[in-house]
């Protein structure tokens, strides 16, 4: 079944990657909530309706969430202060938080609208297409291959030391956090080199650089180039208005 | 094998000194090996076999620090430097470590995509290969829920599928178990003599190394103290053969451990244990048997209270927990290892006790001196060879002084002194009235140590018959 | 100064440097995660002790200018990939605090080396502690947190906790690293020192 939103989705990784840290500037210099509410509705609207708004996304809302009260009461504190009274910097601590939730907001969304429309594969091949190193490529690979495995391998240990009496409460006191640490350090480090070798004898980590592999420039790599410049046409026009007077 | 065909791998005088020593680990090594040969490397643990074997594959200076000094040359190219692309393949003691890919078939596959072998050659190899291992219908599983023997099968065919013309296998039957074992000597001896592969194979199982190679290679203090037909080699006494340890005298008091309709399983996969029944007296040892994946380390774990049945019962004596009173020694000596000296390891789990300075003192002594490592008990862990660190993990279990007492897989990678002393300790245990459980795929050791066998079957415990007149 | 080239790096080296960035990370994205859910990571970044004696490990092993920045700079796209909204930081804007850090954590490594072999390890990961998270808030006061007395002393209190909580983590990698420096595997991945300049 094809992907909705394939145009999009199927651009190049440094085309995605060039909008999101174009929104994510744009998102410093915006001082319009408007605009920054507007830019999230289309966010999130592309994410739903490529079918990618999943439990993962309400995760992040949530963690936002928790971290909430302390944030509330940092903005009005700051409000309280800068205005002198506790009604009026209420508001105005509650009017900055909310232009900080908007824009952490964007960020975020720019963020997870990238990583969901950009395979990792895909990543790979636009990491070699920008000539990176066979190196670069496998310490990427080996980084994300590994990640896993550092789960499976940390609560291996931690079930091996449960046997011999430590208890996670435990964890603050040196010996303890020794123990856990000390061995999953050594084993990694001894996969790593075993790894190396088995890469190295099937051929993997091959000294001389792989040949780039452009990928091509699609319409959806067009779009996303464009909207990464489009969103900057109002601040520059400011600009060239302020130095025209 | 063409005994005129020149030599594969030539070395004279060839010595490793590891970084940080001034005294070589091997030196003296003089020999040449040809197509189609199939060597055995052995010797004890600490002499070198494996640091050889490196260099007989041309992957030391990947996997060693240190300086290697003689002559070493693959197909009359020198070898100093390491073997060429393509040439050498090895499998490490450990699978974990060796494997990159999410998928049984990617990771077979792997070498072969990276050399630009078209798919369609890729996918036939592969197959085949699965097919003749029976993992065929196991292709698309991942690598991470495989039990050890099946990442180590893994590991292997993928070496196997880039064709390589020496083969390192170290330790291959660690974790497989006998009919793996097996299909895999008899896939090497044919590679061996149809296609004219090297086949180099470090194993502690000697007799089943004598079955498969046809010279033996043995390594002793750093010399090359051998080299010849295994039919000529001196064997060492191995596991004294002794009469089945009697099971021991019912006192009424109950038994230590009884399990009743265990059953278990991971997530929602097939259930590992599936109405398990077993019993285990004081002063008895149950030897637990059977192939990769019959859920033998899966029981010790849920005995130790690491997991819980999902149906059934598991009922220790009365006053007992399993946090304090089983003591679980888990295959990998690498996991647990992390104390500043051997002393302090073994103390670890009688400090966590509660146990007062003193008697956790009298208590490691007393570990280290029964398992003939008391002389290293100022020493850094991680010095110790392979098989004094197993000793250590006993021994820091033992310091626990638990009355039910599991073991998993305690021989694997042992040497035959090593092994021995398992056995004597591991039979003082059952006579000093603790309840030993051990899994096992070392038929001689659990002849040697077990008053009872068990084989996990279909996720049953199924008594194993005893041999009459108490016969091993 | 040494600097780390990819080219001096041998495969296992890399892989050993990857597999530090995924063992960091994966440890952060449990406790980092767990820990943003309390009110406690606002004062005190407790995840930071085992970050900081991963960080210092593998200073140690491949010392070289850039491998920290290297390092910071991994983690900070895993963690703008795997977590974006963790940690304070949102998204990619997590790369300016890391790549702070992780430029005076190198520079001070470096140019540290001879007087301090060991010490160099406090005095460059005690002042990234103070560096990085001013970067960060930094960052956030550019989205709009008021730069008030509030925020004012929740950030110095986290920065007297983070001088504890590094230092720490020093001590503790310092202790690891006396044991585990002898052998032989760490020798197989330690980067010889580079010949002096005549």
């Amino acid at each position: 079944m094809k992907p909705r939103l394939a145009v999009l989705r199927r651009a190049a990784a440094p085309s995605k990657f060039a909008f999101a840290l174009s929104l994510c500037a744009y998102a410093f210099a915006c001082q319009d909530w408007r605009v920054l509410a507007a830019i999230i509705a289309i966010l999130a609207g592309l994410l739903a309706a490529s079918g990618e708004w999943d439990r993962g996304v309400w995760l992040l809302f949530g963690v936002f969430a928790a971290g909430l009260p302390t944030l509330l009461v940092l903005f009005v504190l700051g409000g309280v202060e800068k205005s002198g009274s506790w009604t009026e910097g209420t508001l105005l601590g509650l009017g900055w938080l909310g232009l900080f939730a908007l824009r952490l907001f964007v960020l975020v969304l720019a963020d997870v609208l990238v990583v969901k429309w950009t395979g990792f594969s895909d990543m790979l091949l636009s990491l070699r297409a920008l000539g990176l190193p066979a190196k670069a490529v496998l310490f990427v690979s080996a980084m994300v291959g590994l990640l896993p495995r550092a789960f499976a391998l940390a609560r291996q240990v931690v079930e091996v030391q449960r046997c011999r009496g430590l208890a996670p409460k435990q964890l603050a006191r040196p010996r303890h956090l020794l123990a856990l640490f000390v061995p999953v350090f050594l084993i990694q480090m001894r996969r790593a080199t075993d790894l190396a070798l088995s890469l190295e004898l099937r051929g993997i980590a091959a000294a001389a650089a792989t040949a780039g592999l452009r990928p091509p420039f699609g319409p959806g790599d067009a779009l996303f180039l464009a909207a990464a410049l489009a969103i900057w046409t109002e601040p520059v026009l400011n600009l060239v208005r302020a130095w025209t007077i | 094998m063409t005994p005129a065909a020149p030599a594969v791998i030539r070395a004279e005088n060839l010595a490793f000194t590891p970084a940080g020593r001034t005294d070589p680990l091997f030196s003296g090594v003089t020999l040449a090996i040809r197509p189609g040969e199939r060597v055995g490397i052995v010797g004890p643990s600490g002499s070198g076999k494996t640091t050889l074997g490196y260099h007989l594959c041309g992957a030391h200076r990947l996997a060693l620090a240190g300086t290697t000094a003689g002559a070493l040359a693959f197909d009359d190219g020198c070898g100093l430097g390491g073997a060429p692309p393509g040439f050498a393949g090895l499998v490490a003691q450990n699978p974990e470590s060796q494997l990159f890919c999410d998928t049984i078939a990617e990771e077979v596959t792997l070498g072969l995509r990276s050399r630009g072998v078209a798919p369609a050659a890729c996918e036939a190899t592969t197959t085949a290969l699965l097919a003749r291992y029976g993992l065929q219908d196991r292709r698309d599983d991942s690598i991470a829920g495989l039990s050890l023997g099946r990442k180590q099968l893994v590991a292997i065919l993928s070496m196997l599928a880039i064709v390589p013309r020496v083969l390192l296998l170290d330790e291959p039957t660690s974790y497989l178990d006998a009919q793996a074992a097996d299909r895999l000597f008899a896939h090497l001896r044919a590679l061996c003599r149809d296609e004219g592969w090297v086949a180099l194979v470090i194993e502690h199982d000697l007799r089943r190394l004598a079955g498969f190679a046809d010279r033996f290679l043995a390594m002793d203090g750093g010399r090359l103290v051998y080299d010849g037909p295994p039919a000529e080699f001196p064997q060492r006494p191995g596991l004294p053969r002794r009469r089945r340890p009697a099971a021991p005298a019912n006192d009424g008091a109950g038994p230590a451990l009884r399990l009743r309709g265990v059953r278990f399983a991971y997530g929602r996969d097939a259930p590992v244990l599936d109405g398990l029944d077993l019993t285990l007296a004081r002063g008895e040892v149950v030897a637990l048997g059977g192939g990769n994946g019959a859920g033998k380390t899966t029981l010790l774990r849920l005995i130790k209270g690491l997991g819980k049945p999902a149906a059934g019962s598991l009922e220790l004596a009365p006053g007992r927990n399993p946090g304090r009173d089983v003591g679980l020694m888990l295959q990998n000596p690498d996991a647990q290892i992390f104390a500043h000296t051997v002393a302090a390891e073994c103390g670890y789990w009688p400090a966590n006790l509660g146990l007062p300075p003193a008697e956790i003192e009298a208590r490691v002594r007393e570990a280290l001196a029964g398992l003939g490592i008391g002389h290293l008990a100022d020493r850094s862990p991680f010095t110790l060879s392979f098989g004094e660190k197993r000793r250590l993990c006993l021994a820091a279990v033992l310091a626990g002084a638990p009355p039910i007492l599991c073991l998993d897989e305690p021989t694997t990678g042992l040497d035959d002194a090593n092994m021995a002393v398992m056995a004597e300790v591991v039979r003082r245990q059952a006579t000093s009235g603790r309840a030993v459980l051990l899994a096992t795929h070392d038929p001689d050791f659990a002849a040697c140590v077990a008053t009872r066998r068990v084989r996990l079957e279909g996720g049953r415990a199924v008594e194993e018959a005893k041999p009459p007149g108490g016969a091993p | 100064m040494q600097i780390l080239r990819l080219k001096d790096l041998s495969t296992a080296q890399v892989v050993f440097f990857a597999s530090v960035v995924a063992l960091d990370f994966a440890w952060g994205l449990v406790f980092k995660t767990a820990l943003q859910l309390t009110a406690i990571h606002e004062v005190a970044r407790l995840e930071m002790a085992v970050s900081v004696m991963l960080m210092v490990l593998v200073r140690l092993t491949l010392d070289r200018f850039g491998t920290l920045i290297a390092f910071e700079l991994a983690w900070g796209l895993l963690a703008a990939v795997l977590m974006p909204a963790a940690g304070g930081q949102p998204g990619f804007m997590k790369l300016v605090p890391a790549l702070t850090q992780g430029v005076v954590f190198d520079l001070l490594f470096s140019v540290l080396a001879r007087p301090l072999p060991l010490g160099r390890a406090y005095v460059a990961i005690l002042a990234g502690g103070i560096i990085g998270p001013s970067a960060a808030m930094a960052v956030r006061v550019a989205m709009g947190l008021p730069w008030a007395t509030a925020s004012q002393t929740l950030f110095g209190i986290s920065l007297l906790t983070s001088l504890a909580i590094n230092g720490f983590g020093v001590y503790l990698a310092l202790v690891v690293w006396k044991r585990i420096a002898p052998l032989e595997m760490v020798a197989l991945l330690r980067l010889p020192p580079q010949p002096a300049a005549p």
